[in-house]
């Protein structure tokens, strides 16, 4: 079988979901011989593009540079990927849209001149035409190898949108809400992490982003009043909202 | 455990380019038992997954079963199935399932055969039965539309279903062509444009679920009697033998009460939105 | 009165632990709630200790406690004799490389249930009738061998059971069914097998005050979950509410969609496929529950049979009530009360059900 020629690219993101990557890569070795990895922004020998069959795209775009960048991505890429929630969501970043950014830049960086950021934080589909957005912060190595080796052999994945909670409950997981009054975004958060908070008896913080095929700003707003009996503010359901679901918000309509 | 699940191993013998993204494929398997028309098989292919596929016909070469499935290419699965599967493919098949088309019941009366799209497909085995038994049955009226004169299915066997004695075929499609000269608009529309004896007719109907709607409505208006109305229904199917529950319509299960249903049994489901 | 005195024995704690034995020595393997850790699963239970005897729960739309007392009554949890039949996540076969189907075994052996609730013996039967064509559920179904009850004399605050008629107490599909009072526990037989094992241990025969007692704190217990008008009556109304939009919109407006309801539910047996494939072409398929309040449950190829929200629960409470009867004949909801507590928003079925016949109802 030939290899596939992978690109992995990373915009603005913390590189986790590439560690992953690289993690299940290295146990998966039947699938580190199907592919060859002929771009990866962070290998410094590797960072010319070519013709892509899959590209792995981590991190949210934020410059124009970016932009630019992603849209070539995509004119080489056959299949392409945005792996994680940055790319798929927004990311952590997303948490300073609205702020003044020259303030944001400031405390952020020694040099903020070199610094060209826009004032939006983008996923990636909505710059690009995203084939398979897999959200997770960081994405599901097992997820993200069993999709890779479809896409290399030329398929792809039916894709299933349902919550944390249905996860939780084939685990057999005691629900953290229900059974002890911790606040939970399962319910209302994609599942595919395998319920890893409530397993270690946690809420989940929607790390996966909203489910937007369900969830919209009316149900959102009723659910956040569940949240707040159970003592998670509105402050704080926002900021996890906004790290996680960000361009999701900017979908749905918010009731105020 | 779980054997009703596992599929025999078939393989692809022949594959015929039907129309933009839809081809039928012959797949030969040992084993399979003898499909009524209207029945259906669940294809697997490797890794993939299963799809719910029409037998769009089927005959014995010896001891082993050819089936054909006509696949029109729409998501997951069957865009694997066009892009990987040719001749000498290996495919997983099993079946027959469901509740096919009452033919017996209905020897003696006039045959209006209406189908939409690939909604052609299950309704072939209708139109080889009738030529094979033609002396059992009255007129056979087929109209069929298709949204181009390019997307219309099995067009190597119109002469033959023309010559059937005794029966009309009109087609339609939904815009002009260069070079149609047949009816253009919804295939319902030539319901009007046949002579029908109200009396003495049953309808077999598979096509998108609202012209199915419309052709039944204007059936029973032209005075059919609902119960002599068939529709193959679609749902989300998983399993095709009523285990997994994702096909239900009210208390039905596509996979194993249907497809095929008369219009009675679910006229009053369909009128409702997202039953 | 004299005939029906020969159905009781009474005992004790002791007693219990006896039948406990005597059970685990007829079959392989006991099956029951089983305590781990701080939750209550479903699955082998290896001693009377890892029974929740001791465990009382409370219930309520939305909230579910455990807590530890001597006096303390256990319902359920959000586990079920439906987590042992049928599997929430099982493997249905694996394809080599070469083709070759390769079914997935699971061993299984002779089970008997103890402990199940009145309502999980119903729900069993719910299930058995309609996955009467799944042979993997009936691999493990038919090898149990013996069924023990207990029955309800405290019924939780989301059990309604006695207006389906499937508890408190237990009528038919048991060997033996026991129920704790303050005074003793009566045990009573379902079955000549029952009957056999209940002979063999030292138990005592009933008074008519027992008889009387043991009547008395059912009939108390089944007024306490006595919630809703007949489920013929429901599934009437239900019928006549089918196209009412706005309605089934506004009970649905809090339910976010999680599938919390169908999970636990003792008798949702919806099932989804997923398929995997490795690089050299070995591939498996896996069998998972999945829930129709589930963007993807009604989802196809370029279209949706539920795109909204309220008519995927509209189908939930349809099927339980309307469509089961038409399917099985049983009332596909057994009044666990489950879907209600443990339902993060806490919308309560009994709710619904109680709207739907006070503006439907005859
Ligand atoms: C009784 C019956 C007969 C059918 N006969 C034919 C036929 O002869 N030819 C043909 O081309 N198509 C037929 N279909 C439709 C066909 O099953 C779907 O187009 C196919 O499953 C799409 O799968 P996919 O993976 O490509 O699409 P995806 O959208 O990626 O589907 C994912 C999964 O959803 C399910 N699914 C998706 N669409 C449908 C659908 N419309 N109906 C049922 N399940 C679906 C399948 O389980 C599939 O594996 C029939 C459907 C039914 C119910
Ligand atoms: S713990 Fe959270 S994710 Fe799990 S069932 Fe409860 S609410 Fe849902
Ligand atoms: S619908 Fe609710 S109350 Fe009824 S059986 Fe299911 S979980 Fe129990
Ligand atoms: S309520 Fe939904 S998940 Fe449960 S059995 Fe019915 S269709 Fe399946
Ligand atoms: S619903 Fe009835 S039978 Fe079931 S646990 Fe509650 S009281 Fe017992
Ligand atoms: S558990 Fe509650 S919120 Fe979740 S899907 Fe069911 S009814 Fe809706």
């Amino acid at each position: 079988m030939r290899r596939a020629a992978v690109a992995i690219v990373k915009l603005t993101s913390c590189s986790g979901c590439i560690n992953e990557f690289l993690y299940t890569i290295a146990s998966y070795p039947e699938l580190l011989r199907s592919v060859s990895i002929v771009h990866a922004t962070e290998f410094q020998d590797l960072n010319t593009l070519e013709d892509i069959d899959v590209a792995l795209v981590e991190g949210s775009v934020v410059t124009q540079h970016q932009e630019e960048l992603v849209k070539e991505v995509r004119s080489r890429a056959r299949t392409l990927i945005a792996i994680g929630t940055c790319a798929t969501f927004g990311g952590i970043q997303a948490g300073r849209v609205g702020e003044d950014l020259r303030k944001v830049i400031l405390a952020s960086y020694p040099n903020p001149d070199f610094i060209s950021a826009l004032p939006d934080v983008k996923s990636l589909d909505r710059v690009v035409k995203v084939d398979f957005n897999l959200s997770g912060c960081p994405v599901n190595g097992d997820a993200l190898a069993r999709l890779l080796v479809k896409v290399i052999l030329g398929g792809s994945e039916v894709p299933i949108a349902e919550s944390v909670c249905s996860e939780c409950k084939r685990v057999g997981v005691l629900c953290v809400m229900v059974s002890r009054g911790v606040p939970c975004l399962g319910p209302v958060t994609l599942g595919g992490c395998g319920a890893i908070c409530p397993r270690f008896g946690r809420g989940c913080y929607g790390c996966y982003g909203l489910n937007t095929t369900v969830v919209d700003g009316e149900r959102l707003a009723r659910f956040s009043e569940v949240l707040e009996k159970v003592g998670m503010g509105r402050g704080d359901l926002e900021a996890f909202l906004k790290y996680f679901s960000f361009s999701a918000l900017t979908k749905i309509r918010v009731r105020e | 455990m779980g054997a009703r699940l596992i599929p025999k191993v078939g393989r692809v013998v022949r594959v015929v380019e039907e129309a933009p993204l839809v081809r039928t494929y012959h797949i030969r398997v040992e084993d399979l038992a003898e499909p009524q028309p209207g029945q259906f098989n669940v294809l697997y292919v490797k890794g993939f997954g299963e799809v719910v596929i029409s037998i769009s016909n089927f005959r014995y070469e010896g001891a082993s079963a050819i089936a054909e499935h006509t696949v029109r290419t729409v998501g997951a699965v069957t865009s694997y199935i066009q892009t990987a599967l040719n001749v000498g493919s290996p495919i997983g098949i099993r079946g027959p399932y469901g509740r096919g088309w009452p033919l017996k019941e209905f020897e003696g009366l006039d045959v209006l055969v209406v189908g939409g799209g690939i909604g052609l497909a299950p309704l072939r085995p209708i139109l080889k039965h009738i030529s094979r038994y033609r002396d059992r049955y009255g007129r056979l009226m087929l109209l069929y539309g298709a949204r181009r004169p390019v997307d219309m299915l099995y067009k190597y066997e119109y002469g033959e279903y023309r010559a059937i004695p005794n029966s009309t075929m009109l087609f339609s499609i939904d815009m002009p062509y260069i070079g149609w000269s047949d009816y253009v608009g919804f295939v319902t529309d030539l319901i009007d444009r046949v002579s029908l004896d109200p009396e003495a007719t049953v309808a077999y109907v598979c096509g998108p679920e609202v012209m199915m709607k419309v052709a039944a409505s204007k059936l029973v208006k032209r005075g059919l009697r609902e119960d002599r109305i068939f529709l193959s229904l679609e749902r989300r199917c998983r399993c095709g033998i009523g285990v997994c529950g994702t096909c239900q319509l009210g208390h039905l299960f596509v996979c194993k009460d249907g497809p095929v249903f008369s219009y009675q049994e679910v006229k009053d489901y369909l009128a409702v939105g997202g039953l | 009165m004299a005939a029906q005195l020969t159905k009781y024995f009474k005992g004790g704690l002791g007693d219990l632990r006896a039948l406990f034995d005597a059970v685990k020595n007829y079959v392989s393997v006991v099956v029951g709630y089983r305590v781990s850790g701080d939750a209550v699963g479903f699955g082998p239970v290896e001693s009377l200790e890892s029974l929740p005897l001791g465990l009382e729960d409370s219930q309520a739309p939305g909230a579910y406690r455990l807590s530890r007392g001597s006096s303390g009554f256990f319902r359920h949890s959000h586990a079920s004799p439906k987590y042992w039949l049928h599997l929430p996540v099982q493997e249905v076969f694996t394809v080599l490389e070469d083709y070759a189907v390769d079914i997935a075994r699971y061993d299984t052996y002779s089970a008997a249930l103890f402990g199940i609730k009145p309502c999980d013996l119903v729900s069993m039967e719910v299930l058995d009738r309609i996955l009467k064509n799944d042979d993997s559920y009936w691999s493990r179904r038919s090898k149990i061998e013996l069924v023990v009850v207990e029955e309800c004399t405290v019924p939780g605050a989301t059990c309604f059971c006695g207006s389906i008629g499937t508890g408190p107490s237990a009528s038919t599909g048991f060997d033996i069914a026991y129920a704790r009072l303050s005074n003793g526990i009566i045990f009573k037989y379902g079955s000549e097998k029952g009957l056999r094992i209940l002979e063999k241990l030292e138990l005592t025969e009933v008074s008519e005050e027992d008889v009387a007692e043991y009547e008395r704190a059912i009939a108390r217990a089944g007024e306490l979950t006595r919630y809703l008008p007949p489920p013929s009556e429901i599934s009437k109304s239900l019928e006549r509410s089918v196209s009412d939009t706005s309605f089934w919109k506004e009970v649905s407006s809090r339910c976010v969609g999680c599938t919390n309801c169908n999970m636990v539910c003792p008798t949702c047996f919806c099932t989804e496929f997923v398929d995997q494939i490795e690089p050299s072409g070995r591939a498996k398929r896996v069998r998972q529950w999945f829930g129709c309040l589930s963007h993807t449950y009604g989802q196809v190829a370029g279209t949706h049979y539920r795109p909204e929200l309220y008519m995927r629960y509209r189908h939930f409470v349809l099927h339980k009530f309307l469509f089961y009867p038409k399917q099985v004949g049983l009332v596909g909801c057994v009044g666990c009360g489950r879907c209600i507590t443990w339902c993060p928003v806490g919308i309560d079925l009994r709710e619904v059900v109680s709207k739907v016949v006070s503006r439907y109802g005859s």
